[in-house]
């Protein structure tokens, strides 16, 4: 317990640090001494000001945000549904949000009005409904059929995404795929505000189920029997992972991986216990997903690159590591 | 005194087509009752359907003098123990951690534990003989050793009852009969137990009473002497099983026939 505060404290300070120091990585050098003379001279309108302040506080704002959200949730998903490969992601939102961000790209006028966020957050949640009606039976959710009916949505998804951009233009396809590799760059403090409260309410609603997730990770029935409402917790996580995940995805496009290596990986080092991994989970994945954007907007500076690969490209190679050092996944025995 | 602590009356508990009827259980204080019977007899919807899992479908079943169907949860959890048949183990915890989430029903809303609930813990790794395990992993431990970690967990609810779906299943026959000593020294404290097990011996030695089950319905209830008698036994099982006084206590064991291939006749 003592040793859990320990890493929480130490994981928060270096999330700050990283999430402070970032704010002086990018395409154009920038040293603090320039933001404090800013500051001093309250010359608000110059360079250092307008780039730090306006261009990469609310994408670093943004960052801590969906990379803490999209590993809390995986984190909670993978100890409901039993499974060490579920995320909110992998379970057919990433796919629903990519169809409807396309479809709105293809449509232009939808997009003249509102861009591709909202028929992006549109899409996931449609398909999380989807996947939770097809999954749900009278005695609750049963984490294989969930997993199947996600993925299998997700699949559709996919196909319908390449439909949409075998028929569009070659001028919108560019812009689809740009969407589809995920990045937090377009995105301002107007924007942050609106799905900060989703990615808020999602991340605390499944901080609070932290002992309910102990006691389902020994099975249902030993935590029906301790007073748990299965169902009930069912709906409230599977809910609040799919709001703080679809919100994230809406605006920041897919990024893969967050929700898988920022898990396990914690577990080594935090334990198992939620009340512990959750939290660490939050700030482990803000600090990566903040990390990662700082890579790919200074690799190739000044060219940017997108995000999601920068997660996939770090996130993959650095899982099968852990993957083969430890040579299994949490599973249990026998 | 001794005290009721379950009182089953016309009970029926319906579940895919299924249908267990019992008439008339009574559970009391320091005693163990052994469910037995054929797979498929209903002996964990019996126990699902007293831990609060499944809905009665007609009856009464009163939990220490409360009525099941009006208790709450987590109240209901704070009276009875119940260790399903499988417990997956998704991650590893330590065997401290795991004992300490039985305290889980004990816990209010926001309260976090504390050290009321770490001695409830420690006490129950005593009496199940678990407290040198404390800080090993529970992927790391026996069949016999994880199956009282569990029990410990569920102690750790102090629960007035224990319902033990099959908790012997795997185990061998030295960890069996621990486990089973275990449980009768803790009905010596004043719990009641129900234990349902597939093995008629140790049920037979350990047990104050037993219950028969067969296709939802109650075959037998009594002593190990009127329920495991030979014409009883063959009429479940069939001729494969002969019963014979044990050694020391002249209880019935139950061994089986030996037979040859053609003349085994099903039940």
């Amino acid at each position: 317990m003592r040793s859990g505060a320990r890493s929480m404290a130490i994981l928060g300070l270096v999330a700050l640090m990283v999430s402070a120091g970032s704010l002086f990585v990018g395409p154009v050098r920038i040293r603090p001494v320039e933001l404090v003379e800013a500051l001093r001279a309250r010359e608000y309108g110059s360079l250092a000001w307008q780039i730090v302040v306006h261009q990469r506080l609310p994408r670093i704002i943004l960052g801590f945000v969906a990379g803490g959200c999209l590993a809390v949730a995986g984190a909670a998903f993978q100890g409901l549904l039993g499974n060490p490969l579920a995320t909110p992601y992998t379970l057919g939102l990433s796919g629903g949000s990519a169809l409807g961000a396309v479809l709105a790209l293809w449509v232009p006028h939808i997009v003249g009005v509102a861009g591709p966020a909202p028929p992006a957050l549109l899409g996931a949640l449609i398909t999380a409904v989807a996947v939770y009606l097809l999954a749900v039976r009278r005695s609750g959710l049963r984490s294989e059929d969930l997993i199947l009916a996600g993925v299998t949505i997700g699949f559709f998804c996919s196909a319908m995404v390449l439909l949409v951009r075998y028929l569009a233009s070659p001028h919108q396809v560019v812009l689809m795929d740009r969407w589809l590799m995920g990045g937090l760059e377009q995105i301002g403090f107007r924007q942050l505000s609106g799905i900060l409260p989703y990615a808020g309410a999602g991340v605390a609603m499944l901080l609070a189920c932290h002992r309910e997730l102990d006691q389902v990770a020994f099975g249902q029935d030993l935590a029906a029997g301790r007073g748990v409402s299965v169902p009930a917790l069912q709906r409230l996580v599977y809910m609040a992972g799919t709001i703080g995940t679809a919100a994230v995805v809406s605006v920041a496009g897919p990024i893969a991986f967050v929700g898988l290596i920022v898990p396990h990986t914690l577990r080594r080092i935090v334990g198992f216990s939620h009340g512990i991994l959750l939290p660490s989970c939050f700030l482990g994945g803000a600090v990566f997903l903040v990390c990662c954007d700082a890579v790919a907007r200074s690799v190739l500076a000044p060219a940017e690159l997108p995000v999601g690969i920068i997660t996939a490209g770090i996130g993959g190679p650095f899982f099968l590591f852990l993957l083969l050092r430890s040579s299994r996944l949490p599973r249990s025995p026998r | 005194m001794t005290q009721i602590l379950i009182s089953a009356r016309n009970m029926r508990v319906r579940r895919n087509g299924f249908t267990l009827r019992i008439d008339r259980v009574d559970l009391s204080q320091r005693e163990v009752l052994g469910i037995i019977g054929p797979n498929g007899s209903g002996k964990s919807t019996l126990l699902r359907a007293v831990s609060g899992l499944l809905p009665l479908h007609s009856g009464a079943v009163s939990i220490c003098g409360q009525d099941l169907r009006n208790l709450e949860r987590k109240t209901l959890a704070g009276l009875i123990g119940f260790l399903p048949q499988d417990v997956p183990l998704l991650y590893p915890y330590s065997v401290t951690d795991t004992v300490l989430l039985g305290r889980y029903p004990r816990l209010r809303e926001w309260e976090r534990v504390g050290v009321r609930d770490r001695e409830a813990a420690a006490a129950a790794m005593e009496m199940t003989d678990v407290a040198d395990l404390a800080h090993r992993r529970i992927d790391r431990l026996s069949g016999g050793e994880l199956r009282r970690v569990l029990l410990a967990s569920v102690l750790a609810q102090e629960p007035r009852v224990l319902l033990l779906d099959e908790p012997l299943a795997g185990l061998d026959i030295h960890h069996s009969t621990v486990f089973a000593a275990a449980l009768r020294g803790l009905a010596a404290q004043g719990l009641g137990a129900v234990l349902v097990t597939h093995d008629l011996s140790i049920a037979s030695l350990y047990c104050d009473r037993l219950l028969l089950l067969v296709g939802g319905e109650v075959v037998a209830c009594g002593t190990p002497d009127t329920v495991l008698s030979p014409e009883i036994l063959a009429s479940v099982y069939g001729d494969s099983v002969m019963v014979m006084p044990h050694p020391e206590t002249a209880r019935p064991t139950v061994v089986p026939r030996y037979v040859q291939c053609d003349a085994l006749e099903r039940p």
